[in-house]
């Protein structure tokens, strides 16, 4: 658990050490893509708690994801359909899900 | 348990990729809306130079004010020395007032045209209801062949190259700006300029079918001021062939 954190302050450290920006045309690109990796995270933290985490599992739905989340906004924007917020409210219920069950899982393990 | 260190490894890796991402997105949406601050600021420079121009404008007016009286005074000077110059000043001062820059006076008519005050609903297209550079153009053309000698619009003298026409929603004479109500000031022979606007079917009528305000004065004296600009000819020059 603690390398996790730590992980993820190295990770806000890196990215203020260099001078990187996003071009704000990518900007919604960028923040949908973000939403995506959060509920990857939380799903494979779920399936850790459940003993089902399958690492190939994992990366391919953080990527495909990802990339699926980047092609059906390129598509809305083609089309004039604000459809990244159809992959908004996808992946933040999805996200919603993923934490009622961690939820759960722990009201479970405190009641026991 | 060596499986789920592994798994933690795993993770942790994620979670720094993610939290890169997310920083990045936050530093860069953080730069986006201080460019827009920067523009702000942009905006509040030029305003600046635009009333130190302004007063620019306002100080060589002033001047050329006061050198043109100069001029005068040498000219009066020259001209009281011996009678060839004092032809010659007569000339140029008939020259000067058929071009425009001089200050003139005489009868006339003085034609006031607003826009429509008329409310919202009873008018169909907002947009007909104003006075548009056409309009003028059409009543200064009217008094031009009515023999106007000399026409003002909000006080700009019309000379030879002047242009009545539309920017926006103002409406620019010569390049002064100016807007409704225009005050159309014309010296010629007051009933011929009179009858003219108001002719059964002529630019006046149409202007009030449109509940356009129109009001046409008639003065035995009213006084014109000058053409106040400068006039340059670049490509023009004094030809002496004969044209046949």
């Amino acid at each position: 658990m603690v390398i996790i954190i730590i992980a993820a302050l190295l990770g806000v450290c890196a990215a203020i050490a260099f001078d990187l920006y996003i071009p704000p045309a990518l900007s919604t690109y960028a923040a949908v893509i973000i939403i995506a990796a959060v509920d990857s995270v939380m799903g494979a933290y779920k399936s850790l708690l459940s003993d089902k985490f399958n690492p190939a599992v994992f990366i391919t739905g953080i990527f495909g994801n990802s990339i699926l989340a980047a092609v059906m906004i390129f598509l809305g924007k083609k089309i004039d359909l604000d459809l990244y917020y159809a992959v908004l409210v996808v992946f933040t219920m999805r996200i919603f899900n993923n934490f009622s069950f961690i939820r759960r899982y722990y009201l479970r393990k405190l009641s026991k | 348990m060596v499986f789920k260190r592994k798994v933690h490894i795993f993770v942790a890796l994620i979670c720094f990729v993610l939290c890169f991402a997310v920083t990045l997105q936050y530093k860069s949406v953080t730069k986006n809306k201080s460019v827009g601050i920067t523009q702000l600021r942009r905006t509040e420079e030029l305003e600046n130079q635009l009333i130190n121009a302004n007063q620019q404008i306002i100080d060589l007016k002033k001047e050329n004010m006061q050198l043109t009286t100069d001029i005068d005074a040498y000219r009066q000077d020259a001209a009281s020395k011996d009678s060839g110059s004092g032809a010659l000043k007569s000339e140029l001062e008939k020259a000067l007032l058929i071009a425009g820059f001089t200050k003139v006076k005489g009868p006339g008519v003085t034609v006031t045209i607003a826009d429509s005050t008329e409310t919202e609903k009873q008018v169909q297209t907002a947009d007909s209801y104003i006075v548009h550079d056409s309009d003028l153009r059409n009543v200064i053309n009217e008094l031009y062949s009515a023999g106007a000698e000399a026409v003002t619009v909000n006080g700009e003298r019309l000379i030879g190259g002047s242009s009545v026409r539309c920017v926006g929603n103002t409406i620019i004479v010569n390049s002064k700006r100016c807007s409704s109500p225009f005050v159309i000031k014309a010296i010629g022979d007051a009933d011929t300029l009179e009858s003219a606007l108001n002719i059964r079917g002529g630019v006046l009528d149409v202007l009030k079918l449109y509940k356009i305000n129109v009001n046409v004065t008639k003065s035995s004296e009213i006084e014109l001021d000058k053409y106040n600009g400068a006039v340059n000819f670049i490509h023009a020059e004094k030809s002496e062939k004969q044209v046949k």
